[in-house]
């Protein structure tokens, strides 16, 4: 996938999905809200530092979605507002209506909606269609679900590339050897549209420290090994991908995927750390003369 | 792109998970991590096909929570009504209540949809689910280090019981607590003990039916935690006996009411599932305030689908009594037709399918109707 | 949500030493006509597909071009009386209805329809149009539907096309993500399900 030259680069990093907790010794891993909330605050913050010094536009999908949302919900009102204040406002004089042939129609029109005889009714029909263009913008309900539905394509197209093209789960497939051509297809310019960003970012981490029962029983399966029963215990697991999608095309333009800690995401120097490792090989600024007219190959 | 006919045109508001103010907020880590992992999973629910935001439905299921723990209780519950053709109901610490309409199908009254809202809401005011976490990472943890040791498999699965009577007890704590629900709210105590003694019938109905032995003494599945079993039975009807004086409202024309304009889409979410013996035994007892046009049709259509000697004959019967019951959905005629064919006595006309086309002529099997029985004259 | 933790439980369970997976994938190449599940039915796919070497029921084999979860041809060739459509894997809580040679191909309908509600758990599940066709030269349906799973936040549509014969049933059904991924193969699979022979 070449990258276009025409137009700067912005991101919009959608909800990061992170999940951070503990491994217990039994295995079972034990949610931690601090931490998760720590790693999505830092890897966040992590993330925007980097593409903000590649001068690259950053914006979150959840501040657009809010802000789209209040934009909306104040346009309503406004629109309300001027439909009352119009039909507050003093009759105009008929004549004054008769002269226009065009609005006639639309002020009877108007006037018939409003159930009002059409001599008393002041002419509010721009105030009318303007109340009703308001209303009939898609409200944050519709936006949630679109993005909701993106996020679930986006996890089986993930779920396809860790199967498929690293073979890890079911195998490598014969017609996806050559290249990495994944898609969420081009109804992602919808995403563009209300986040205003030419690139979308779909970032996962999923870390369980282990506990200190853990690692005693690590020491103990390792012991096992000495008197010829080994029972190998995975310590913590730590796992990430982030995924670059070009809005226009629904394109994967570049994938990456990391596994084994790279550095503590619940804090800023360790959360830096596992983005410079992962985001490293992420396609340099498109528009820059300096950057080489690469393929966007995953790798 | 979401392309469904949802049941309902009318989207209630749901307050996002952190709007309503729950008096309990999680204290330590533990807690907080469930509490995170339950607000994730109610962030889903948002935006999912299988929440049914009917308005009224959902004001009325609210209502009965609130008659019976009242108007302050009931507003730290955030009820999410799912298109789920199974018998559950859940309430996590966050608040987040979920009811199956598999649950309300079977339900036979208010009283007892009051019974099983009031056990999970118990569960949730005792913070059951926290208490279990813990418990279970405990043992988890007491279980690995046995691995280490010979024999220790026998040693785990020991654990793995006492997990059970840990939560067994909880079940009992939950259940008297809908009992003194229920009798708070005016309710019949007794229809506590009604819901889990159905509930063993209908397993030995379905198991009848698949010649296998009745699944209701068994732990595992959906009823993990909820076995029904006939001690269980028994405590309800004690502790329900220990009220005598207790209203004795059932609420069963209300309920029959408020689940009127959705029976038909979950008993058909129910007669798909393969499971003729619960099926049938459910819509008996919706039947039981008589047989009306659309429970004759249903019932016309679980023997034509089961398809077993004699069952299209049967089937024929009960389309036939719906249509004298005054029915007048296409799909009567459509399996009436069906099952003649398949019982070998179809007119050579196949007029029945005829009628199912005259009546539903945008139907979408209409060409393999056409196959089939030749246009209609 | 349950298919993120397969993802993670794939990602983990590969950081451990284990053993190689038995099954793989095979190319299918475009423009010859190839039999499927080891029986006398036969395709000619227009493009190149992937088939998987393990088959979840003996009469059965699944293909794909980009991985399961974005698109999957699901063959089944010549389930005998009785036999179910998917493996039966939980047949004591929720056994799989089972086929019967008796059945006329609205009933073939529906039977797809149970079976695959039960064995997903889902009441999402709608059939869409309903056709006749042919399957070389016998008498056939076809169908679309559309469903969706709980937990997975991604619905999804489907066509199939089937026939009974010599009272064995004879299935081709294809799935894929509603959005994109369906329309985008749509044509193709059409195109595929008119050169079954049986």
């Amino acid at each position: 996938m070449r990258c276009r030259t025409d137009k700067p680069v912005s991101i919009t990093l959608m909800r990061p999905d992170v999940d951070v907790g503990e491994l217990q010794g039994g295995g079972l891993p034990q949610p931690n809200a601090d931490w998760t909330d720590a790693a999505r605050k830092e890897i966040t913050a992590a993330l925007r530092a980097k593409l903000q010094a590649r001068n690259i536009d950053f914006v979150m999908m959840e501040d657009r979605l809010a802000e789209t949302e209040a934009a909306r919900v104040a346009a309503l009102g406004k629109a309300q507002e001027a439909l009352a204040a119009c039909r507050a406002a003093p009759v105009p004089l008929p004549a004054a209506a008769a002269s226009a042939g065009v609005e006639t129609a639309m002020v009877a029109e108007a006037a018939a909606a409003a159930e009002v005889p059409a001599p008393v009714a002041p002419d509010c029909s721009a105030e009318q269609n303007a109340l009703a263009t308001a209303e009939a913008a898609p409200d944050g309900k519709v936006h949630a679900n679109l993005v909701a539905d993106y996020e679930g394509l986006h996890s089986a197209v993930v779920g396809a590339i860790i199967a498929h093209k690293y073979g890890l789960a079911g195998g490598k497939l014969p017609t996806k050897k050559e290249d990495f051509a994944y898609t969420l297809g081009p109804g992602t310019a919808d995403l563009g549209k209300l986040s205003g960003a030419n690139y979308g970012l779909f970032v996962m981490t999923y870390d369980q420290f282990a506990s200190d029962s853990r690692k005693a029983m690590q020491v103990m399966g390792a012991l096992g090994c000495l008197i010829g029963a080994c029972i190998i215990v995975s310590g913590g697991q730590h796992v990430a991908y982030v995924s670059l999608v070009e809005l226009d095309t629904g394109n994967i333009v570049w994938f990456n995927l990391l596994r084994g800690s790279k550095g503590d995401v619940r804090e800023a120097e360790g959360a830096g750390t596992m983005i410079d490792a992962i985001m490293a090989g992420m396609p340099s600024r498109p528009g820059e003369k300096t950057a080489p007219a690469t393929d966007l190959a995953a790798k | 792109m979401r392309g469904f006919r949802r049941l309902s045109l009318a989207a209630a508001l749901l307050l996002p998970p952190t709007a309503a103010a729950a008096p309990h907020t999680p204290q330590d880590p533990v807690e907080r991590g469930l509490w995170m992992q339950v607000d994730e999973a109610e962030r889903k629910l948002q935006t999912s096909d299988f929440v049914i935001r009917d308005k009224a439905l959902n004001d009325y299921v609210r209502g009965v929570l609130c008659r019976e723990v009242g108007e302050e209780q009931c507003g730290e519950a955030r009820i999410y009504i799912m298109r789920t053709p199974y018998f559950n109901a859940s309430m996590a610490p966050n608040g987040m209540m979920q009811v199956w309409s598999g649950l309300l199908l079977r339900m036979e009254n208010e009283a007892q949809l009051a019974a099983v809202l009031g056990h999970e809401f118990a569960h949730y005011r005792e913070q059951h689910s926290l208490r279990l976490f813990h418990n279970i990472r405990e043992k988890t943890n007491a279980a690995a280090w046995l691995g280490f040791v010979p024999f220790g498999f026998v040693a785990q699965l020991g654990i793995g019981m006492s997990m059970f009577s840990f939560s067994r007890e909880m079940e009992r704590d939950a259940d008297a607590k809908s009992i003194d629900y229920l009798v708070k709210g005016g309710y019949d105590p007794a229809a506590a003990t009604r819901v889990w003694s159905r509930l063993r019938d209908e397993m030995d109905a379905a198991a009848i039916e698949r010649k296998a032995k009745s699944r209701k003494d068994k732990n595992g599945g959906l009823l993990a935690t909820h076995p029904p079993t006939a001690e269980r039975v028994d405590t309800l009807k004690t502790l329900a006996a220990e009220h005598p004086a207790a209203a004795r409202d059932l609420g069963t024309d209300r309920y029959r009411a408020a689940l009127a304009p959705f029976w038909a889409d979950f008993f058909d979410d129910q007669a798909k599932l393969n499971d003729f013996g619960a099926s049938e035994y459910l819509l008996k007892q919706l039947a039981e305030g008589g047989w009306t046009a659309e429970l004759l049709f249903a019932r016309g259509e679980l023997y034509r689908r089961r398809a077993q000697a004699g069952d299209f004959g049967a089937a024929a019967g009960f389309y036939r009594d719906a249509v004298a019951a005054g029915g007048t959905m296409p799909q009567i005629w459509r399996g009436l037709g069906l099952s003649l064919i398949k019982n070998g006595e179809a007119d050579a006309d196949r007029k029945e399918i005829h009628e199912y086309l005259r009546r539903a002529p945008d139907a979408e099997d209409r060409g393999m109707m056409v196959m089939l029985a030749g246009e209609p004259t | 949500m349950i298919r993120k933790r397969i993802v993670i439980a794939a990602l983990i369970a590969a950081a451990l030493p284990v053993a190689p997976a038995l099954a793989g994938w095979k190319l299918v190449p475009a423009g010859q006509p190839v039999a499927v599940a080891k029986s006398g039915m036969t395709v000619t796919p227009g493009e190149d597909w992937n088939r998987w070497t393990a088959r979840p029921i003996k009469t059965s084999e699944v293909w794909t071009l980009d991985g399961t979860s974005l698109n999957e041809l699901y063959f089944v060739a010549g389930l005998a009386e009785g036999k179910t459509l998917f493996r039966d894997i939980a047949k004591k809580d929720r056994p799989l209805p089972k086929f019967s040679k008796a059945m006329l191909l609205p009933d073939v309908v529906e039977f797809f329809e149970s079976s695959t509600r039960t064995a997903l758990q889902t009441s999402l599940f709608e059939i869409d149009k309903v056709e006749p066709d042919k399957m070389s030269g016998h008498d056939a349906v076809r169908f679309a539907f559309t469903y969706a799973v709980e937990g997975d936040q991604l619905p999804r549509k489907g066509i199939a096309k089937a026939a009974v014969v010599n009272g064995q049933l004879y299935l081709v059904s294809f799935v894929a993500p509603s959005i994109h991924y369906f329309d985008r193969d749509a044509a193709k699979v059409n195109k595929l399900l008119d050169t079954v022979k049986i």
